[in-house]
């Protein structure tokens, strides 16, 4: 087995203190590492539990407490990869039972998973770059992984709130998705508002445009994934 | 795929011919009669004859030469007590020995029947050690050594294709999406594995992963052959149960125990996207 892993791809890993010293010289390389990333992912099962738990909680801003030494990119990426999926089973799921109840033809849509492959990761990859550029500017910095780790956590809400969009009630679906929007809005907004006070006037006005980001993201998935036009 | 094969004997097929010229001069400068040269032993137990010449690494039939043979006598028990990684894959795979040992032309050479039922073989010896009952599951290090990616290659393909053959619409890019979500979803999983501070090694991991969508392969099947939502249902709820119980072993005990379900949650996910993509393409 000693042999077999001397040739194999977990030489990156084992080869951290390798990597450090060729940080200086190698230092854009070492990005490409596996090595790199594994701080990122030195979550228990019962850290990620408990930060699932966290994000379930409107107005509480503890969330960048708990994260600020030791932020996770586990969650972000798997909630993400979640709800992906999610998205297009119970999309495809609500467009078949609407056609079905109407005795059409129906035809799965692949577009589904590939479009909301897009909206998900761009939204968890975009939205909090562009803050941190933001935050710079206005020098409040916080930490890009921080960021991540906070949007991707408050994807989490969605799952549940899709789950239950597949009631067939137009008025439910709206209310599910704002309320949903609303959670996560909540989620994120104090816990940005911990780092941010001390960006003088400009603060309401970032959180206020977080904030509405959030809802408008919540609208779009009710609008794509949810409105059937048989 | 014998090239990849040669990845697992830790001798260079070039260095042969080195070690002939050295066997050559040992023998060209042996004055003494023969016996204190052991004689040249077969192919199939080249544990015996572990040289304890300068290079302890090469296993080739090389008789000790004969001025050290007192130290050898010492030498050989404790260089052969030490059991060295390569010997079981030898020993597994014993006719390659016999080809991979001699001179390289002989894997070349051989006909091309030779080698793709070698490689068959392989894949069905590897596939009855991941997916069907045996009594290695438990140490997945025993479970997969002789891990080859041809297996998972054609069970991906095949997926594709079955997915793609069922869709009446848009066959192109079922099969697209089919093979990209299972591919990349191999790599990301094995990546996520490796960053959890776990141990494994990466192309077993994507050979493991892939020969556990052999029972998929067969629900996809059936899928396509039967058209009944309900019987759709069933058919894949069984073969993704199957298949999740196939990967178990290995993916728990690759990681920390209390990363176990961090480990194991995506390989499930990855699974049930696949089982829905199969229930849902008709």
């Amino acid at each position: 087995m000693a042999l077999f892993e001397a040739d194999s791809f977990t030489r990156p890993a084992a080869g951290s203190p390798r990597g450090s010293d060729e940080s200086q010289g190698g230092g854009w390389l070492h990005k490409f590492t596996v090595a790199a990333y594994k701080p990122y992912f030195d979550v228990d099962t019962s850290d990620v539990l408990d930060r699932l738990k966290e994000s379930l909680y409107p107005f509480k801003g503890t969330f960048t407490e708990k994260t600020a030494t030791n932020p996770d990119l586990y969650g972000p990426f798997w909630i993400c990869t979640t709800l992906i999926f999610v998205a297009a089973s119970i999309g495809t799921f609500v467009t078949y039972i609407a056609h079905k109840l109407r005795d059409k033809e129906w035809n799965y849509d692949i577009n589904l998973i590939t479009w909301s492959a897009g909206v998900f990761y761009g939204y968890v990859t975009m939205v909090p770059l562009v803050l941190f550029v933001i935050l710079k500017y206005f020098s409040a910095p916080s930490g890009l992984v921080q960021l991540f780790c906070l949007y991707g956590y408050s994807l989490f809400i969605f799952i549940p709130a899709m789950c239950l969009s597949v009631v067939p009630l137009e008025i439910f679906r709206w209310v599910i998705a704002g309320v949903a929007g609303f959670m996560s809005a909540t989620f994120v907004a104090p816990n940005l508002k911990a780092h941010i006070t001390s960006a003088g006037e400009s603060w309401f006005l970032i959180v206020a445009g977080v904030f509405l980001l959030q809802l408008a993201i919540a609208v779009v998935l009710k609008l794509y994934l949810f409105t059937v036009s048989v | 795929m014998s090239n990849s094969h040669s990845d697992t004997v830790p001798l260079h097929p070039s260095s042969q011919s080195d070690i002939d010229e050295i066997e050559n001069l040992i023998n060209a400068s042996v004055q003494s009669g023969p016996a204190t040269v052991l004689p040249a032993r077969p192919p199939s137990p080249p544990r015996a004859s572990i040289p304890v010449s300068s290079t302890p690494f090469i296993q080739s039939q090389i008789p000790p030469p004969p001025p050290q043979s007192s130290s050898s006598n010492q030498k050989v028990p404790t260089v052969a007590a030490a059991p060295p990684p390569p010997p079981p894959y030898v020993g597994n795979s014993s006719s390659i020995a016999a080809t991979g040992f001699g001179p390289a032309p002989n894997t070349l050479t051989e006909p091309v029947w030779d080698t793709v039922k070698r490689d068959l073989s392989r894949i069905v010896s590897n596939l009855k050690l991941v997916v069907f009952p045996n009594p290695y599951r438990e140490d997945p290090g025993k479970a997969l050594r002789d891990w080859d990616l041809w297996g998972p290659f054609f069970f991906i393909v095949f997926l594709g294709l079955t997915l793609s053959w069922s869709a009446s619409v848009k066959k192109s890019e079922v099969f697209a999406v089919a093979f990209a979500l299972l591919a990349a979803g191999a790599v990301i999983l094995t990546l996520n594995v490796l960053l959890l501070g776990g141990h494994i090694i990466f192309f077993q991991s994507l050979s493991l992963l892939g020969y556990c969508l052999f029972p998929l392969d067969i629900g996809a099947l059936i899928c396509m052959l039967k058209d009944n939502v309900i019987v759709k249902i069933v058919v894949v709820s069984v073969t993704l149960a199957w298949s999740s119980w196939a990967a178990y072993p290995f993916m728990s005990s690759a990681v920390n125990p209390r990363r176990k379900a961090l480990a194991l949650y995506p390989v499930f996910l990855m699974y049930v996207s696949v089982g829905f993509l199969i229930i849902a393409i008709n």
